[in-house]
């Protein structure tokens, strides 16, 4: 175009200043120059005198000469029509007519079309082709879709001398690739009828070659990055937009269909726009919801720069959407309250008319981007942007989100290209565009171009940010199954995670625990082992944190009392695998490098050995830490506690005397026959109990008795007991249990207790039926033994919580006898 | 018969003399034109072929030769040969030359006025109007002045080139 306006500039210059163009004038063909010379003189006197010459002449002929210019190299889209237009120029001295010899187009998948040929004023039919000889051709373009035609249609018309007819080559530059070459010779002549005695004559082949280069289509170079805010940990996205093809990005038409929400098709009159999607990064599970935005987004551009067109009604405008897809539901309203699923870009209006060859839409401006650019993220590289859209979302929290890559996010757009049938660009290709909903398919969002826009990739997409939350490490252990349990295992009467506890039992098979109290009471002293006893104590730890740790240690340090204990982590319920290199069982066992995924847990255990002399009924506390990879400057630990009893359900009995059947005025120190001794057994459980404030220590690890429930067993008649036999009397202490016996939880009655009796001396039965004492001779009693479970069948029975150490809590089963009158 | 013998002579004599005083009273020149193509081949070596032998094409010079005569005893004083510029040729500037002190001359208006730097009105930029040396394609009429006479009996020649438009 510069070649040409300069062109055009020098001509006009020539003509202003009078200098004539070597073609402006020739002498027509057939005319004659004839010549005679002349003198003057004078004679000796003075008279004037003259001479004349002979004539001399000669008749200019045909001298047919054109020349053929073009309109320049110009450059092309793949897909699109392109015209190469050339100027015949008659320079030569006569009207003649063009001819168009072997031209030639190739380069790429380019294909011919047609000619369209203009003709200058002045130019008249020859006669020749049924043509009137001497009438008016028409100067109104005409096209003919083969060399045949055209070179029908030129031969039949005369061009005057120094006049020029245009000959445009229309062509297809089909799906071409960029940087390939499209060459477009044509070849031409003129030829000149006989004039008066010059004959016919036809000029040399004059050739012009216009090369066309084939150049990338409109393409969105759309280039997105983050930034984390080091404090907040809220993620900043810019997305930086070009147009870095070599032609103009336009409109798409259907975005101004009311579905989308845009308003376009009732507040301005240019169709559609192009529209930039960002979809807001999701985060959760089991359902990933958007990230809040803290802001509404802001968009950036400057008119007449990078190539967003100098036309003050063109803008570029945020817009949001709680919708599902980015199809439908835009608005200028961006709620921070994360419910925005996509924010977008939308480029519209503008009075420039949304032509094929500029106006609205994004101009190229191919130095503004690299499309080869593809380090890391990949794609494109843009670094003028027309347009910048930035939005800031807060991080993501819970499991993971400290996980490299918790957060991706990908830019999409849509456009349309300069296509012979225009389309639709979109990252998942382009379709076409209709002006229908069709443009929606093309708003697939999350597209990335992992490849860079000069490699093939997505069209109209960016590269991936790949983001996550701030790292939190957080471990955390716990009784197991329950890493995050709150206790207050040092009765401070406060529970935390720091203190929560487990309780557990070991029995020493040689030496059951046995109650040596004589009263209840949170107390209660027992026998002790007699030899070392193990135990497994399964425990749970869990990764809290927000990410990967890998530097997770775990240490135990046994019971100090009595001295002798021994602790080693172990990875299996057998306890015969040491956790990670733990260290034999000694006083402490540390295992270190154990890896966990953000959000798992691991069950390990710790074998306990006790030494003889534990004693029972008596908590033996371990304390197990985890450590795991600091936060900065703070440290990451959490500890739980191992509550170790030698047994924890302790029996209490006690004995009254309920009446003493002794007559009036008789003193008694003891009981007489007939008299009603009572027995009562409190039940307790010694266990740690869920006390503390904020306390949410799992059943699971406090200890109470089994379903099967507590089994009270009391037999008379072993040893000296109330059922033995009185010396050879044939007869026994007492008549037996003379009722139901009877069971009170925390004071309150349970009835639900399952009994068994037995009778006699050895005791016969049992027998479900209670049957109370007959005082007949000589064995006419009530039960001798019985065995029952406590508040429930087994299976069903009462459980005894943890903790259970008080007359509030407690159980107290009782029955009584009746000492024999006879 | 005598006497017209004798007379005769005398009578032949006299009208001889009246008529040879009468010839070398008026002098007269013959004046030949000669037009050659000058043909450029390829190399661009020039061959001179007579007008009337090719036919002259657009951008082809024409050179042109006056041989002036004077056939007469007498001089021809104030001699000044004139040469026509033929419509659709153009003068080519410097093609002619003249011994000094004499000097040429070119009519801008078929010969009824002479300059040997014609100046013509030219259009200006601004609009205005200015006398600038006219383009010698403009040329009308050359002629050579050379301040001297054509001896009796002496001949001389002028040459110029003309290019066919």
């Amino acid at each position: 175009m510069k070649n040409r306006a300069y062109s055009a500039g020098l001509l006009a210059l020539l003509l202003f200043v009078g200098i004539a163009p070597a073609y402006a004038t020739q002498t027509p063909a057939g005319t004659t120059i004839s010549n005679t010379a002349t003198a003057s003189y004078t004679d000796s006197n003075g008279n004037a005198l003259t001479a004349t010459s002979n004539t001399v002449s000669t008749v200019v002929q045909n001298a047919p000469t054109l020349t053929a210019t073009n309109g320049g190299n110009q450059n092309v889209a793949p897909n699109t029509n392109a015209t190469d237009t050339f100027t015949l120029t008659n320079t030569g001295n006569n009207a003649g007519d063009f001819q168009i010899s072997s031209p030639t187009l190739s380069g790429g998948s380019s294909s011919l079309t047609s000619y369209t040929v203009t003709l200058p004023t002045g130019s008249t039919y020859n006669g020749s082709n049924s043509t009137t000889n001497g009438a008016t051709a028409p100067t109104t373009p005409q096209t003919f879709t083969s060399l045949a035609a055209l070179n029908t249609f030129l031969g039949s018309v005369n061009v005057p001398s120094q006049s020029a007819a245009t000959v445009a080559v229309n062509y297809a530059v089909g799906n071409t690739a960029a940087a390939t070459t499209i060459t477009d010779t044509l070849p031409a002549t003129i030829t000149y009828a006989a004039a008066g005695t010059a004959p016919a004559a036809t000029s040399a082949t004059t050739t012009s070659t216009e090369t066309d280069t084939v150049q990338n289509d409109a393409r969105l170079d759309i280039r997105k990055t983050s930034s984390q805010n080091p404090t907040t940990g809220n993620i900043t996205y810019t997305v930086a937009i070009n147009n870095g093809g070599a032609f103009t990005a336009h409109y798409v038409q259907a975005l101004e269909q009311n579905s989308f929400g845009f308003g376009l098709a009732t507040t301005t009159g240019t169709p559609g726009g192009i529209l930039i999607v960002d979809k807001v990064p999701t985060f959760g599970s089991p359902t990933a919801v958007p990230l809040a935005l803290t802001a509404t987004p802001t968009v950036t551009f400057t008119r007449g720069t990078n190539g967003f067109p100098n036309d003050a009604s063109e803008t570029a405008a945020v817009y949001c959407t709680t919708a599902a897809t980015p199809a439908s539901g835009w608005s200028t309203s961006c709620p921070t309250t994360g419910a925005v699923t996509y924010v977008g870009v939308l480029i519209s209006g503008g009075s420039l008319a949304n032509s094929a060859t500029g106006g609205d839409g994004l101009l190229p401006n191919a130095s503004g981007s690299q499309a080869t650019g593809g380090t890391s993220p990949s794609g494109p590289i843009v670094t003028a942007p027309a347009v910048t859209l930035s939005f800031t979302i807060v991080q993501p929290t819970g499991t993971g989100a400290g996980t490299a890559g918790s957060v991706t996010n990908v830019a999409d757009s849509i456009f349309t290209n300069n296509n012979a049938t225009p389309q639709v660009v979109g990252p998942a290709g382009s379709t076409t565009d209709g002006n229908t909903a069709a443009a929606a398919t093309a708003l697939l969002p999350d597209i990335e171009n992992t490849t860079a826009n000069g490699s093939g990739g997505a069209p109209g997409a960016s590269g991936q940010t790949s983001n996550a939350a701030l790292a939190s490490y957080a471990v955390l252990v716990g009784p197991s199954g329950f890493p995050a349990a709150t206790g207050d295992a040092l009765s401070s009467g406060t529970a935390d995670n720091n203190h929560d506890f487990t309780d557990w039992s070991f029995t020493d098979p040689s030496a059951t625990p046995t109650t040596t109290s004589t009263t209840p009471g949170a107390t209660v002293t027992g026998n002790s082992t007699s030899q070392a006893e193990s135990m497994c104590v399964p425990e749970t730890l869990q990764n809290a944190g927000n990410l990967q740790d890998s530097a997770i240690s775990l240490s135990v340090t046994a019971p100090t009392s009595p001295a002798g204990w021994t602790a080693q982590l172990e990875s299996n319920s057998g306890c015969t695998s040491a956790l990670n290199g733990a260290s034999a069982g000694s006083t402490s066992s540390t295992a270190t490098a154990i890896t966990l995924a953000s959000g798992s847990s691991m069950t390990f255990y710790v074998k306990y050995t006790a030494p003889a002399g534990t004693p029972a009924f008596t908590a033996e506390q371990a304390v197990i830490t985890a450590t795991g990879s600091p936060n900065g400057a703070t440290a990451n630990t959490n500890t739980t506690y191992n509550e170790l009893y030698n047994g924890f359900i302790a029996l209490v009995k006690q004995q009254t005397v309920i009446s003493s059947g002794c007559p009036t005025g008789v003193t008694v120190t003891t009981i007489c026959p007939g008299g009603v001794l009572g027995y009562s057994i409190t039940v307790e459980n010694l266990a740690k109990g869920a006390t503390g404030t904020g306390v949410n220590e799992p059943a699971s690890a406090l200890l109470t008795n089994s379903t099967a429930g507590i089994v009270v067993v009391d037999d008379g008649t072993s040893g000296t007991n109330w059922f033995a036999p009185i010396g050879t009397t044939g007869t026994y202490v007492t008549s037996g249990v003379n009722a139901v016996p009877t069971l009170t939880i925390g004071g309150t009655a349970n009835t639900a207790s399952v009994c068994t009796y037995s009778y006699g001396n050895p005791a016969a039965g049992p027998t479900t039926t209670f049957t109370a004492p007959v005082y007949t001779s000589p064995y006419s009693n009530g039960p001798s033994k019985l065995s029952c479970v406590l508040g429930g069948a087994a299976g069903s029975a009462y459980q005894l919580p943890a903790g259970s150490n008080t007359a509030a809590t407690w159980m107290v089963f009782s029955f009584n006898v009746t000492v024999r009158a006879n | 018969m005598k006497i017209s013998r004798l007379l005769a002579p005398i009578i032949c004599s006299v009208l001889i003399a009246l008529a040879g005083a009468n010839a070398f009273a008026k002098p007269t020149v013959a004046l030949k034109l000669a037009g050659v193509i000058l043909e450029k081949d390829a190399s661009g070596k020039v061959t001179p072929v007579p007008v009337d032998s090719t036919p002259a094409k657009p951008g082809e010079s024409i050179r042109y030769t006056i041989t002036a005569s004077n056939t007469s005893g007498e001089i021809a004083k104030k001699f000044v040969p004139t040469g026509r510029i033929p419509s659709g040729t153009q003068y080519e500037p410097g093609s002619s030359t003249i011994a000094a002190p004499g000097h040429i001359e070119f009519s801008l208006d078929n010969g009824k006025t002479w300059s040997e730097k014609p100046m013509a009105r030219v259009k200006q930029p601004d609009g205005s109007m200015a006398m600038k040396p006219a383009d010698p394609a403009t040329y009308t009429n050359i002629r050579w002045i050379s301040g001297k006479d054509l001896a009796a009996h002496a001949s001389a020649s002028y040459t110029y080139v003309v290019l066919v438009k």
